[in-house]
């Protein structure tokens, strides 16, 4: 099921395009990473989403429906949605039980023990007076996260959540997220800086650059991408090529091979090449990870931005 | 009630904020002050002999109660009243917490008109502080209690033009992103509106009586419009209260529908 679904958003400021036409879909289950340079566009669109802003032109379904500005949260409970926009927005003269009964208030739902029921669930102390102005950042985060779930959310849009914290807060932060999507159901959208962050949990991931949406993909398929590249230069790179082993992922390219393969694929390929009196005049191993993934994608972007087809 | 829920929470909200019971104690000592000050004027003018001194035509230098009453109450009400819807409608701009409203499937129509319900309430808390403090403020300062018949026509005239300024206070405090900025802009606004109709003072009422100057020259402000109801006879009540009903009613609506309209349109942080 597609819990989001954009089509054709765009946001102008000015002359700029904030969000360019973006087509997005986040389906039911996903923790999708949202990851895209400072000023991308990445909290536009959560903007534009949780009707914080209004969009010059598109729109967007959310659970199947069509969203109508100023009317987004179904009634229906198992429709619901909350969000944590950059730095969570939290009644800084109030306590963490006061913050969370507001919430309900403004949310419309019953409090009853919520509040320490959801304090405890972040790791949280619900019996603490402490004003919200005195909190650590991490604290913060985790108030804000559980305003967030006091309407029990089926999909959560968070921006940033691991933002300023330190490395013990972001573990805590992935863990609570990751707790959120396996244990109780909510699909998750989640837009970090972090990428190796990201890597360790999301599920799926859309690429943003100067508004527009460049690529979304599984996390297997940014798996697949990642990894250890061997480029080899020699004297003959056709015979090489066809000498390798089938299970080989190779492709060549201005007469250089590129083959995919971890340490094991160095050896194999060295006495290959040696056996059938092949020299190899250049041959590199090079790591890609998430960050070089969607460095080469958004240079690729630039490219054709500066000489189009 | 589903339609008062945001009320609710704002109401919470307000019996936890410190700042506006501060404000409180501050108003009432400032109108101590006032009353203290007139009652000086008050007994400095009793001891002046006036008996051969030149008449100045147009001056009417009597210190009524209910003028001392009126003064009181309009010097220093406005002003704390403005500080505190600033601070506390402005709160949710600072503190983010109007995405909170938004995200929760809150109305941007139900969200301002809330607000506005709020902001009346705070307006209501500081006009009966300063209603009866201004009643034992005045007392002192003309030394003696009085209760004329003016009095309750202040007091009747002062709330439409109470609600009036609420909604001008609320349409600045949500439409500014700035609490700081909805402070400034809020207070400059009541002095700016006395300043103008001062200004124009000056122009028009040479030779003439200065109440009859104000009402040709800028009939529509509040300050003016207080002058002239407190100056004009009990005789020519229906069109005071057409005055002081009408003009701020017309007031309300413009800003609140205009709020309402500018806010759905509003970009939120």
């Amino acid at each position: 099921m597609k819990i989001l679904e954009t089509f054709n958003l765009t946001k102008t400021y000015g002359i700029q395009n904030a969000v360019d036409n973006v087509n997005m879909t986040v389906n039911a289950g996903d923790i999708y990473g949202f990851v895209g340079l400072n000023g991308s566009g990445k909290t536009t669109l959560i903007r534009l989403i949780t009707q914080l802003v209004r969009p010059n032109s598109g729109s967007f379904n959310l659970f199947g429906e069509e969203v109508k500005q100023g009317f987004f949260q179904s009634p229906n409970s198992e429709k619901r949605i909350s969000s944590m926009v950059e730095t969570p927005s939290i009644y800084l003269n109030l306590n963490a039980v006061e913050n969370i009964r507001a919430q309900c208030k403004i949310a419309n739902v019953e409090i009853a023990d919520r509040p320490q029921k959801l304090l405890e669930f972040v790791g949280l102390d619900p019996n603490s007076k402490k004003k919200a102005n005195n909190f650590s950042l991490g604290m913060r985060q985790r108030l804000g996260i559980a305003m967030a779930l006091v309407v029990d959310p089926k999909f959560m849009l968070l921006d940033e959540p691991t933002n300023g914290l330190d490395p013990e807060g972001i573990i805590e932060i992935r863990n609570l997220l990751v707790h959120l999507n396996k244990e109780m159901g909510i699909t998750i959208l989640i837009s970090s800086h972090i990428l190796t962050e990201l890597l360790k949990f999301a599920t799926r991931y859309g690429f943003i650059h100067h508004g527009k949406l460049l690529k979304e993909v599984t996390a297997q398929e940014v798996f697949d991408s990642c990894g250890t590249t061997i480029t080899v230069e020699c004297s003959n790179p056709e015979l090489l090529l066809s000498k390798l082993p089938k299970d080989f992922p190779t492709q060549m390219n201005d007469g250089r091979i590129t083959v995919r393969g971890g340490d094991e694929a160095m050896p194999q390929i060295l006495q290959i090449a040696n056996k059938n009196n092949v020299l190899i005049t250049n041959i590199q191993k090079t790591e890609q990870g998430l960050e070089d993934y969607f460095i080469n994608l958004i240079k690729n972007e630039d490219i054709k931005q500066v000489f189009p087809a | 009630m589903k339609a008062f829920n945001l009320i609710k929470s704002d109401l919470g909200r307000l019996v936890r904020n410190k700042p506006m019971f501060i404000l409180i104690g501050v108003n009432i000592g400032y109108i101590f002050l006032m009353a203290l000050l007139m009652r000086f004027v008050v007994m400095l003018y009793s001891n002046i002999d006036l008996e051969g001194m030149p008449e100045m035509p147009g001056m009417d230098i009597d210190f009524p109660p209910e003028m001392i009453f009126s003064m009181v109450l309009l010097a220093s009400s406005s002003i704390f009243i403005a500080i505190t819807v600033s601070i506390f409608i402005g709160g949710d701009h600072t503190f983010n917490t109007i995405r909170n409203k938004i995200i929760s499937g809150n109305s941007r129509e139900k969200i301002y008109l809330s607000s506005l319900t709020v902001s009346l309430i705070i307006g209501s808390i500081f006009f009966v502080i300063n209603f009866v403090f201004s009643i034992l403020g005045a007392g002192f300062a003309a030394g003696g209690f009085y209760f004329p018949e003016y009095l309750l026509r202040t007091i009747l005239l002062f709330i439409p033009i109470y609600i009036a300024m609420i909604s001008i206070m609320t349409f600045i405090s949500l439409l500014l992103k700035s609490r700081a900025a909805g402070i400034g802009i809020n207070i400059a606004i009541i002095f700016i509106i006395d300043m103008i109709a001062s200004m124009i003072i000056m122009f028009v009422s040479t030779g003439s009586n200065a109440i009859e100057g104000i009402m040709m020259s800028t009939p529509h402000t509040f300050r003016n419009l207080l002058v002239a109801m407190s100056g004009s006879p009990l005789s020519d009540a229906g069109r005071t209260i057409g005055l002081g009903i009408g003009i701020p009613l017309i007031y309300f609506f413009a800003f609140t529908i205009g709020g309402v309209f500018l806010f759905r349109r509003k970009a939120i942080k």
